[in-house]
């Protein structure tokens, strides 16, 4: 749950971010596109975003984020989305709607559960394997073949990963909804500028340079108000699970939570691995020195949030996206405050390689009986090409903006497909129009968007532009995610995919078990050498089956 | 008999509705506990699962950390019953004998109030509170020289911090149930005490508190049933890694393997162990009661 919770963080930070910053993207080097027979045989021809004749009836469920907001006229069963449905002859009848995706899953389990599924539905890797399993899901292989656009394949094969881990036993079972996770989840260094300034420090080059400053943010009075009352790294309570650990870690070499590989083709799970008990034996010095706030223990995102707009902290690693929030909040009261990101450096020195989580959480899939599995690669071309292609129509079907308000109206899609890259494409398509002064290069209407923002805000009359230009200016975080991405310094999780037998029964308690020991050890109730013994215990009460099973998982792709 | 029910009849139709949500919501579904000895697949249902015995059973009583997890639970709820019983009712006396109307119905409502607050609320409301650093309540034991506390840090203190603040939130419903039971008390009782010359703690020892016997006996029995509910709700939304070791209940436990991880035999395996620990009590505390208290339900 504590995951859970920090994903929904993430999530919403993530959503605030796309907002305030809106979408774009456009084509991109993919890898080849997998080439497998069609078993069906497909009766005339075939367009990508031809329509049904006759209009064919779809039963879907679905949430509405807490966060969707509709324009007057417009709601989730009436919008430009279903419109467009409509116009291509798929009327969609939702059997049930609910707010909220935590919602969802807990009524997709029931549903499961009941047996009382609908055509379509948005499920987790879970979910989906158990559905899989079960023999109860269309097979999308020849549909995807033959209806999906050229843009969708080419964004279905960034990720080696995504389409793989839809198939089964050679079948595409699910359309993968792939997302933008490096500028949502890879980790930063994020440092307070005007404190670095103030006390004369220079930016960090090694992990133990980051220590220095931690340390410095805590003795020396960075805000000035001449009361002890600053700490120096922000930590929260789920210790290897939050951006806050894991990207101290990653300065380590430990991969808290991933399966990495050694290099030697064998997966290992990181939070074991001897990285691990040098990073946690640094942080135990560091609450015995008083650089981390006593009550970490306790505070969830949220709180650590309001220790860092309360001006305590000043030093910390998260994702891109901070400076939207809590940064902002900020910013926007108090001028003189300024956040600089650097990637995280290692221990000898340069940058260190960075993890973020797979980029498919949620897949989407047809039951077995519907006479159309090819709807939803429809539905999926339709995403593509009215937000992300050449044709784009991004002020209606993407962001509408009214005298008050701008409204993201691709919530409404009910597949959302992401090119995982879209992040690192914007940032680099800003950065070349800022540095020629034109927006010729920029391919979608949302980037142009934004480079006009920039331009207002580097001539001071768009202050709010700040959290924009901070993440995706030229020296921003993203461009420093998108060297390291080049420089294939970004590590994903190895195993990808529904849990193995052994995780699906052991998981929980041994996350459990790791998470108590790292905090004990941080807080220094236990001692460093504990940690030999949990990786002991971790292996005796299930690891080296899951383990095992991973590296079976691997073999067989 | 058949005359009585003859002339009951409309009493007896208008009870059948709840009756019939009664059997939909609580007896219908228990067929669903044959999942606790299943291998329980959805699609293949109730009747194409297979039958594993008590597999689910010493799976669960296998796991490291069931036994701390059963002690915190048993532990937590214990002081939580007792305590939910002894501040209740030792406040409900108290406002009896306030005389001034307004002042008692405004204790009461005050009182009353925190029961509306949930958990996620007061939770964030708590941490602030009892922070070692900035809580409010650390520096009032500061005036007294005390070192701070780490009340949701400590493995000594969470377990008491879960129980006070429980009952702090809860104490102002039970209160005014005991409250109707003291008005429910013959007034002419305490006449004839007065006459015999029985001041206010006399009347209160040998008039209030025996009349107010039959619904103490009932409350504790209902809330026996609860000795494995140590509160999902208040312990979810307070603990953290820091104070599994004594705050980790049950249900918590249950959360993080079964929910999270899809496994429904589990799930329902634990829910029944729970039901029938929960059943053998509340059965053991009724024959108690008929036998102490001569107090009978049927």
């Amino acid at each position: 749950m504590r995951s859970k919770k920090m994903a929904y963080v993430s999530l919403v930070g993530c959503m605030l971010f796309t907002m305030l910053l809106s979408a774009c993207g456009g084509g991109n080097e993919g890898a080849e596109t997998k080439s497998e027979e069609p078993e069906q045989i497909i009766e005339g021809p075939v367009e990508p975003m031809g329509a049904f004749e006759p209009a064919i009836s779809i039963d879907a469920i679905r949430y509405v984020g807490e966060e969707v907001k509709f324009p007057e006229g417009q709601d989730i069963k009436n919008n430009v989305w279903t419109d467009l449905y409509t116009e291509l002859g798929m009327n969609l009848n939702y059997k049930w709607i609910v707010t909220g995706k935590e919602q969802y899953d807990s009524k997709v389990n029931i549903a499961i559960a009941s047996n009382d599924l609908p055509d379509i539905l948005e499920v987790n890797a879970t979910q989906l394997r158990q559905l899989a399993d079960a023999g109860q899901l269309a097979d999308l292989t020849a549909a995807f073949e033959n209806y999906a656009s050229d843009d969708l394949k080419k964004v279905m094969n960034i990720d080696p990963n995504a389409l793989p881990s839809a198939t089964f036993d050679g079948k595409l079972l699910a359309m993968p909804s792939t997302q933008p996770v490096i500028g949502g989840s890879a980790p930063l260094l994020w440092v307070r500028a005007d404190w670095m300034e103030k006390l004369n420090l220079d930016p960090p080059s090694t992990i133990e340079d980051v220590i220095k400053i931690a340390e410095a943010f805590a003795t020396q009075d960075p805000d000035g108000n001449g009361v002890d009352d600053t700490y120096g790294f922000a930590l929260n309570k789920d210790v290897g699970t939050s951006g806050f650990s894991i990207g101290f870690m990653n300065g380590y070499g430990a991969y808290p939570q991933i399966w990495v590989d050694k290099g030697d083709g064998e997966l290992v799970y990181g939070s074991i691995q001897p990285e691990m008990k040098t990073a946690l034996a640094s942080l135990q010095e560091m609450y015995k020195n008083k650089l981390i706030d006593p009550e970490f223990g306790v505070k969830d995102t949220i709180k650590v949030f309001e220790t860092i707009t309360s001006n305590k902290i000043g030093l910390l690693s998260g994702p891109s996206w901070y400076p939207a929030w809590p940064f902002w909040d900020m910013v926007k009261e108090d001028s003189s405050i300024d956040w600089v990101s650097y990637p995280i450096p290692s221990q000898e020195g340069g940058n260190a390689s960075v993890q973020m989580p797979f980029s498919v959480s949620h897949y989407y899939v047809v039951t077995k009986g519907f006479e159309h599995p090819e709807a939803i690669i429809k539905m999926a071309n339709l995403y593509y090409e009215k937000l992300y292609s050449d044709n784009a129509e991004f002020e209606k079907y993407g962001t509408v903006t009214t005298d008050k308000d701008s409204i993201g109206v691709n919530k409404y899609s009910l597949v959302e497909v992401v090119n995982p890259n879209k992040d690192l494409i914007r940032q680099e398509e800003l950065e070349t129009a800022l540095e020629t002064k034109s927006d010729e290069g920029i391919s979608s209407a949302e980037t142009k968007i934004m480079y006009e923002e920039f331009v207002r805000y580097l001539d001071g009359s768009n202050p709010a532009g700040w959290s924009g230009y901070k993440a995706s200016g030229p020296d921003g975080s993203m461009k420093q995610l998108r060297i390291l991405n080049d420089e294939g310094k970004v590590i994903s999780n190895g195993f990808v995919g529904a849990p193995t037998e052994t995780m699906g029964q052991r998981k929980a308690t041994l996350d459990t078990m790791e998470q108590e020991v790292f905090t004990k050890i941080i807080i220094g109730e236990s001692s460093v050498d504990a940690f030999d013994k949990f990786v002991e215990d971790w292996k005796k009460l299930g690891g080296d089956s899951i383990t095992q099973e991973v590296n079976e998982w691997k073999q067989s792709k | 008999m058949n005359k009585g029910l003859w002339r009951q009849w409309p009493l007896h139709l208008m009870i059948l509705p709840g009756l019939i949500i009664v059997l939909i919501y609580s007896y219908w579904p228990m067929a669903g506990i044959v999942m606790a000895f299943q291998q329980f697949v959805p699609f293949k249902g109730l009747f194409g699962s297979k039958w594993i015995g008590l597999d689910n059973f010493e799976y669960v009583f296998a796991l490291p950390d069931i036994g701390r997890v059963i002690w915190n639970t048993v532990f937590i709820a214990f002081m939580k019953i007792i305590g939910g019983l002894v501040v209740p009712i030792t406040i409900a006396l108290m406002l009896n004998e306030i005389r001034n109307a307004l002042m008692k119905r405004g204790i009461q409502t005050l009182i009353y109030l925190p029961h509306f607050l949930s958990w996620v609320i007061l939770g964030g409301i708590f941490i602030d509170i009892l922070s070692p650093t900035t809580g409010i309540l650390n520096q009032l034991l500061g005036l007294f020289g005390i070192e701070p506390i780490f009340f949701l840090g400590s493995n000594t203190w969470f377990p008491y911090t879960l129980v006070v603040t429980d009952i702090w939130k809860e104490f102002g419903f039970s209160t005014i149930v005991y409250l109707a039971a003291l008005t429910s008390i013959d007034p002419s009782l305490y006449e004839a005490a007065t006459v015999d010359g029985a001041g206010r703690w006399k009347q209160t020892w040998h008039v209030t508190l025996p009349g107010m016997v039959p619904i103490i006996i009932l409350l504790s029995v209902l809330s026996l049933g609860n000795v494995l509910n140590a509160g999902f709700d208040q312990v979810f939304n307070l603990y953290s890694p820091m104070v599994y070791e004594s705050g980790d209940i049950l249900d918590t436990f249950i959360y993080r393997i079964g929910l999270e991880g899809m496994q429904y035999s589990v799930g329902t395996a634990i829910g029944l162990f729970k039901s029938v620990v929960s059943l053998i009590f509340i059965v053991v505390s009724y024959v108690l009661a008929s036998k102490l208290a001569n107090y009978r339900i049927f």
